[in-house]
């Protein structure tokens, strides 16, 4: 057992967070906040320079194929300079998917256009329930004329109007189960019927409503198995909810990191205000909670990178780092005292960050009912005699 | 970064996961702390967990150890696996001889002493009580009074200790006593081992609501032999922090509220109240999974002090800290919870016949406030973490 970071993994962590500090300072964050544009597009194209839209791809398509945990240390990374990009919608959702399900023909024509920064996707799967479980999908795709025709809406599509190509999950099939019967197309963001209706979110990042009516598509849009794509989204989406994990730790890090400087310097009754009992009791919980956060993210991450069973890992985690990258944000807010609730507070974009990202991928009340299906409903793993894993 | 055991490791753990089963009889299961009833039985086992080796897995060979290099990990995973079988209590008398006393002795102690204690220590033929705390002196160890004045070749220990659990049971007190008259706070204090026969020495135990045993320490002109000076004279202090950082990571293991609250999971799979499931309530299911992710959060801090703990040379204090707060944090709270689900079922205690889960909910509602102060206080861990790990300034006047 050992949790130490590797050689390669801390280089990996020390570069990234060098060029971001330097690509993105807080002021810089803070004015990113009035872009018309709804985030800074102007990093995409760093990041691409970077090779990190290719960390979980294979070499084959320009990317550099490392494993989950990787990812989730370098997604802390982007989360300590709140950097909103569009990497879990075109990276770790739609591009994972196409990697996972789609055909030889569509992985050659989509994994190098996004690890290279040409093309953009959305991740158009969670409708009005706004749970990121297979019930969600009510959109449905009917075929006709040797193609398909989408009816429904999707909600809360990050970067749907800034993609270049759509992932739309529909159901081809009514089924009693609702993890059967999906299946995944990816469609030019612009056919015909697609309409987008801006929304404005709290955290920095566009996000629209994706109406779909009567869209007509081609039946070569088909990613994966027809009725049978909630086994590739199934995985696609937990790892992607592990490695945001990191990305939240991040957030709730840095804020973590003012909040203690801030507490160092602000003088008030003759003394830093860090000396006070009560200010280090608050950041000693916070930053345990976010630092058993931080780990639930790795082992999460680590557990499905060794193939074991992950499920209780991730939901755990996704439930825990919500609840604590709040907290943390919060009480980052409420140190910087008045300045903390102002609009030029550097605390803000962390902390409305960190609000968003709970409900990202399913909030922490539903990862919650998660955890209870797997420690009530289930038998136990056997993690620890058959894996050996040491956290019995 | 490896979750799992190497099989070394895991075939170590599965060697003692069998030991508990076959060894620990099962009137020393669920016994959380070391309790005189059980003394000359619970050393039993510890002499055969001591003829396995496994006490000295970490001790150099010249005073009967394994020198293991590996031995943090073998360390970590004999407490962790005691804990993990119920067996507290013999936990932590392996964790006074060994972690505490038996680690800081190899490194501060004179030759003298090492060639004295150390293999009485390894053999398990030797018991300690800690005499640090005393009735007006909690956190604030610094504050203590009771004094050893060097006559000759011997101390004249004199002052009263508090919470000093063991004190009627041991062999000697590993004790914490100002050397230097007139001396304030932190200067002037230094450790000697007093045995615990020494004329003088008047021990009064007495319970607390945990049902554990603790005592009270009186010394009156209690004569104690210069050569029991553990480290240097005058350095008390700086030994102290030695000892109670490695106190801290070994002594208090998650295992003691997670293990619980397992066994509280296990039964409400099956329980009803009244025909209805209670695993069927919405209600139930929410506070169990949110209760669930602050115990990972607690195994994990955990694993992070043992992981740390095998770097070289670095005590993980502040994560030992970290894991005992929140250990702490969830005291009451987990006993609420847990209470709130099992409606009146749960005050049932274990001399009521068909207490569910043999009453442990009323029980561990007691104990919950032995956890918020043993092996210092909620705020002070808190403080250790504030301060040491987050590198806040201390107060000034």
């Amino acid at each position: 057992m050992n949790l130490e970071f590797s050689e390669e993994q801390q280089m990996l962590m020390d570069s990234a967070r060098g060029f971001l500090e330097k690509a993105c300072p807080l002021d810089k964050i803070r004015e990113w906040e009035s872009l018309p544009e709804g985030y800074p597009s102007h990093m995409w194209p760093k990041i691409v320079e970077q090779g990190w839209t290719g960390i979980v791809y294979p070499e084959e398509y320009g990317g550099l194929d490392l494993p989950n945990i990787d990812a989730t240390l370098l997604m802390r990374e982007m989360g300590r300079v709140a950097l909103s990009t569009p990497f879990l919608s075109t990276i770790l959702l739609s591009g994972r998917a196409v990697l996972e399900g789609g055909s030889d023909e569509q992985k050659k024509d989509v994994l190098p256009a996004i690890v290279s920064g040409e093309r953009l996707l959305s991740f158009a799967f969670s409708e009005a329930n706004a749970r990121p479980n297979a019930a969600t999908v009510k959109t449905t795709a009917r075929a006709e004329d040797g193609g398909y025709v989408l009816n429904g809406s999707k909600h809360f599509v990050e970067f749907a109007e800034q993609a270049d190509q759509i992932l739309i999950v529909a159901r081809t099939s009514d089924c009693e189960d609702p993890e059967q019967g999906l299946t995944m197309f990816l469609v030019d963001a612009n056919t015909p019927g697609i309409q987008y209706k801006t929304l404005r979110v709290m955290a920095l990042q566009p996000q629209a409503k994706v109406i779909l009516d009567n869209v007509r598509i081609e039946a070569d849009s088909v990613v994966g198995e027809v009725d049978q794509a909630w086994s590739v989204l199934n995985p696609v989406i937990q790892a992607a909810t592990a490695i945001l994990c990191g990305y939240m730790t991040g957030i709730a890090e840095r804020a973590l990191d003012m909040a203690i400087n801030y507490s160092k310097e602000r003088v008030q009754y003759e003394q830093p205000i860090g000396a006070f009992q009560a200010i280090q009791n608050y950041l000693a919980t916070a930053w345990t909670k976010t630092t058993m956060g931080e780990y639930m993210a790795y082992y999460a991450a680590w557990l499905i990178d060794n193939d074991m069973p992950s499920r209780e890992a991730v939901a755990t985690a996704k439930a825990f780092v919500g609840y604590a990258s709040v907290e943390a944000t919060q009480l980052a807010t409420q140190l910087h005292g008045g300045m903390g609730a102002t609009v030029d507070a550097r605390t803000t974009p962390f902390l409305k960050w960190a609000k968003q990202l709970q409900h990202t991928l399913g909030n922490s009340t539903y990862h919650e009912t998660v955890v209870a299906e797997e420690i009530l409903d289930k038998d136990p793993l056997g993690l620890d005699v058959k894996y050996s894993v040491a956290l019995t | 970064m490896d979750f799992r055991f190497t099989p070394e490791e895991q075939a170590f753990r599965m060697e003692v996961r069998q030991f508990i089963k076959d060894e620990i009889p099962d009137i020393l299961k669920g016994v959380e702390e070391i309790h005189s009833d059980h003394i000359e039985l619970e050393m039993e086992v510890v002499r055969k967990i001591a003829a396995k080796g496994w006490l000295g897995a970490a001790y150099p060979k010249e005073y009967g150890g394994q020198g293991d290099n590996n031995a943090p990990m073998t360390e970590y995973i004999l407490l962790d696996e005691l804990h993990l079988g119920r067996a507290a209590g013999i936990s932590l008398t392996c964790t006074y001889l060994v972690s505490i006393i038996g680690n800081t002795l190899l490194s501060i102690g004179s030759e003298d002493l090492k060639q004295r204690f150390i293999p009485r220590i390894l053999n398990a033929d030797i018991r300690f009580a800690i005499n640090y705390s005393e009735p007006d002196s909690g956190n604030d160890i610094a504050s203590i009074k009771t004094s050893a004045i060097l006559e000759g070749d011997e101390y004249v220990v004199n002052g009263s200790k508090r919470f000093i659990t063991c004190a009627d049971t041991s062999d000697y007190l590993w004790s914490l006593v100002r050397t230097e008259k007139g001396s304030r706070r932190h200067k002037g204090l230094s450790i000697i081992l007093i045995k615990t026969d020494s004329p003088g020495i008047t021990t009064i135990p007495f319970e607390m609501m945990n049902g554990i045993e603790t005592c009270d320490v009186i010394m009156e002109d209690v004569r104690v032999p210069k050569e029991n000076l553990v480290g240097i004279e005058g350095h008390g202090w700086a030994h102290l922090m030695e000892a109670l950082s490695r106190e801290r990571f070994t002594m208090i293991n998650f295992k003691g509220v997670s293990g619980p609250f397992d066994r509280f999971v296990q039964w409400v799979r099956t329980a009803e109240i009244d025909g209805e499931r209670l695993a069927d309530d919405p209600v139930t299911r929410q506070k169990l999974a949110r209760q669930h992710l602050d115990m990972v959060g607690g195994k994990l801090m955990q694993l992070i002090a043992a992981s740390r703990a095998m770097r070289k040379d670095y005590i993980p204090t502040v994560e030992a800290a970290a894991s005992k707060s929140w250990r702490a944090t969830l005291s009451w709270g987990k006993a609420d919870m847990a209470l709130d689900i099992m409606r009146n079922y749960g005050l049932m205690t274990e001399e009521c016949p068909g207490a569910p889960i043999d009453g442990l909910w009323a029980a561990e509602y007691c104990w919950a406030g032995h956890e918020l102060s043993g092996a210092g206080g909620l705020d002070l861990n808190r403080k250790i973490i504030a301060q040491q790990g987050l590198g806040l300034p201390r107060w000034s006047n």
